[in-house]
């Protein structure tokens, strides 16, 4: 009620597109997705169609605008051995699919984990010329370790100066080691770099029988989960869930299962792209006080899903 | 025999030092052993002096040049099996292993790495409980073969360039199953473990037990190990390792002949009943001008 009478005193309903609106309030910009069921973006929001809290209290929405489209993305492979997702479902994923599905404008790299993060050079939607390149980039990497928030930081780093939506696009199993910097830390350099994290999940929950103690839950996306909700991006399952088996365990039935539960993590890079690419930015009458604040932003449209950093200085 | 120049440097820094218990006779070919002693009762022995000491450098006596009751900082990498053999008892490691976390002093450091699907070694050596207490919270995930002496030679690596006392505590139930080339790389590792003076720690477990190769580098480093039966509190194991660490005396001396070589040591006590576990070898520094 208070943010639909704050609304309506300060800003006029917003039509889509790049109109916006500030009040004589000191005022802080909010960048937030807002998707349907099947990832479309939900268009033509206005001002009075947000909820906005920062610290549990109510704030008025004064300007609404739509972020222009173009993206720069950093877009990171966890190239480590626990990591199930094979190279060529890479490869394939990267090249044939998600790059031709860029728009002019969009500027990317990519990056492969191991031990440190490398990085190729900046390149555009081209995917026939970049394609040797990729496929020559991504390897495997046996046994070396997983610094995932390390790479995260780098990532955010060197996605500094770019103009537009920043965005990290990360495909990991989640399962982070020997990282310098903290999960926390790389969220707070991606907050602060005003970048979101995005996330194909290669992993999921697994319980473990303990002797003599209950069953361990292994949640190694958890984290993943969180550094995306945090940073205001999104985190999608791949279907690595069903491949159980190890070849140590049994080398033929390995090949089987992989041939019958093939890992498809093109279409979920193109969702996640299409579901970043469009974004409001909404202005609210923040808080000047300098200090960090926890902030909710909720579409009141029905069905819909709402993604924003949420922390706010 | 003792090189000139060594002589001269002895000569020219040899210093008692004013805390007790502490002799230095510093010089630049001195080895320094860190020897733990159990006494007659079965228990740690401490407050033995200089003269309870004879250091035997290829079965012949060299002279004690550095001698010290101090506690030792502990300087120690703790590797945990993380392999799918090891699932079962994820709670119990990570949970001793916070045990050995919370026992350290602001003086020690430790580093946290694991092996398993991947060899992962912390960049962090620290004495900060909060950090290494995010790293066993955050970066321990089971599942994979045991890659033993790839993650050895990773956990040397890493502290190669650490002055001092270098320790590794392993737990693990078993032998190495990863790695093509295991005993290649084992003898990399036996290699290094003396060549650069790594003291070895294990913990092992009731039936599997620890390899017999990791047994012997340990016997040849001056280590120790436990075998845990599953009943067995295993944080209790990771707490007598840091009570050794912490009553291990410092005793330096210089090879008598500096060519480069491995060498066998022996460390004795004189007094009877009283035994050591200390290096069993070291590599002897190469006089200048000599080939080994």
């Amino acid at each position: 009620m208070f943010v639909a009478v704050m609304a309506a005193a300060l800003a006029v309903s917003l039509a889509s597109g790049a109109v916006r609106q500030t009040s004589r309030a000191n005022t802080v910009d909010v960048t937030v997705a807002v998707l349907d069921g099947v990832l479309g973006t939900v268009p033509n929001l206005s001002a009075g169609d947000f909820d906005v809290r920062i610290d549990d209290a109510p704030v008025a929405v004064v300007g609404i605008m739509q972020v222009p489209a173009e993206l720069s993305i950093v877009l990171i492979f966890d190239g480590t051995s626990s990591q199930p997702l094979k190279r060529y479902e890479v490869v394939n994923a990267v090249t044939t699919q998600w790059m031709p599905g860029l728009m002019a404008g969009d500027r990317i790299r990519v990056g492969m984990i191991a031990a440190p993060l490398s990085l190729l050079d900046w390149m555009s939607r081209d995917a026939r010329a970049a394609a040797p390149t990729i496929k020559a980039f991504f390897d495997r990497a046996p046994l070396e370790p997983s610094p995932l928030w390390d790479a995260t930081a780098a990532a955010v780093d060197a996605l500094a100066g770019e103009k537009g939506t920043k965005l990290v696009l990360l495909m990991s199993d989640g399962r982070a080691n020997a990282n310098a910097t903290g999960l926390e830390d790389a969220a707070a350099r991606a907050l602060a770099g005003g970048v979101a994290v995005t996330v194909v999940g290669e992993s999921a929950e697994s319980l473990l029988a303990q002797a003599g103690d209950p069953a361990a839950r292994i949640r190694p996306h958890e984290s993943l989960m969180w550094l995306a909700r945090e940073t205001g991006g999104m985190y999608l399952p791949d279907g690595v869930a069903r491949r159980s088996l190890r070849p140590q365990q049994d080398p033929f039935a390995y090949v089987r299962e992989l041939v019958a539960t093939p890992n498809r993590p093109g279409p979920l890079l193109v969702s996640l792209t299409n579901a970043m690419r469009q974004r409001y930015r909404l202005t609210i009458a923040g808080p000047t006080d300098g200090r960090e604040h926890r902030i909710e932003v909720r579409a009141l449209t029905p069905g819909t899903t709402t993604h924003w950093a949420r922390r706010l200085r | 025999m003792r090189s000139a120049a060594a002589t001269v440097v002895a000569a020219l820094v040899a210093a008692s030092l004013g805390a007790q218990g502490q002799i230095f006779r510093a010089n630049v070919d001195l080895i320094r052993v860190y020897p733990l002693v159990v006494g007659p009762d079965g228990r740690i022995a401490t407050g033995l002096e200089e003269q309870d000491f004879e250091v035997l450098d290829n079965g012949k006596p060299a002279e004690i040049a550095a001698f010290s009751t101090d506690r030792q900082p502990i300087t120690a990498l703790v590797m945990l099996d993380m392999s799918a053999s090891m699932e079962d008892r994820w709670l119990r490691v990570r949970t001793a292993a916070g045990r050995f976390v919370d026992a350290i002093e602001p003086v020690d450091r430790l580093r946290i790495g694991t092996f398993g699907s991947e060899v992962a070694i912390s960049p962090h050596l620290t004495s900060d409980k909060t950090l290494l207490t995010r790293v066993l919270r955050e970066e321990l995930w089971p599942g994979g073969s045991t890659p033993l002496w790839t993650a050895m030679n990773a956990a040397m690596h890493s502290l190669a360039l650490v002055p001092g006392r270098k320790t590794i505590v392993t737990v693990t139930d078993g032998v190495d199953t990863a790695t093509n080339s295991s005993s290649t790389i084992y003898n990399v590792v036996a290699d290094r473990a003396v060549k650069e003076q790594f003291m070895l720690y294990a913990i092992g477990f009731e039936g599997k037990g620890l390899g017999d190769r990791l047994l012997t580098l340990i016997g040849r480093t001056g280590g120790g190990h436990f075998d845990l039966k599953r009943s067995d509190d295993m944080a209790t194991a990771f707490l007598r390792f840091a009570d050794e660490l912490r009553h291990q005396y410092l005793v330096g001396f210089t090879p008598a002949d500096l060519d480069g070589r491995t060498h066998s040591l022996e460390i004795r006590v004189k007094r009877p009943g009283f035994t050591v576990r200390a290096p069993q070898q070291f590599m002897a520094p190469l006089r200048k001008g000599r080939t080994p």
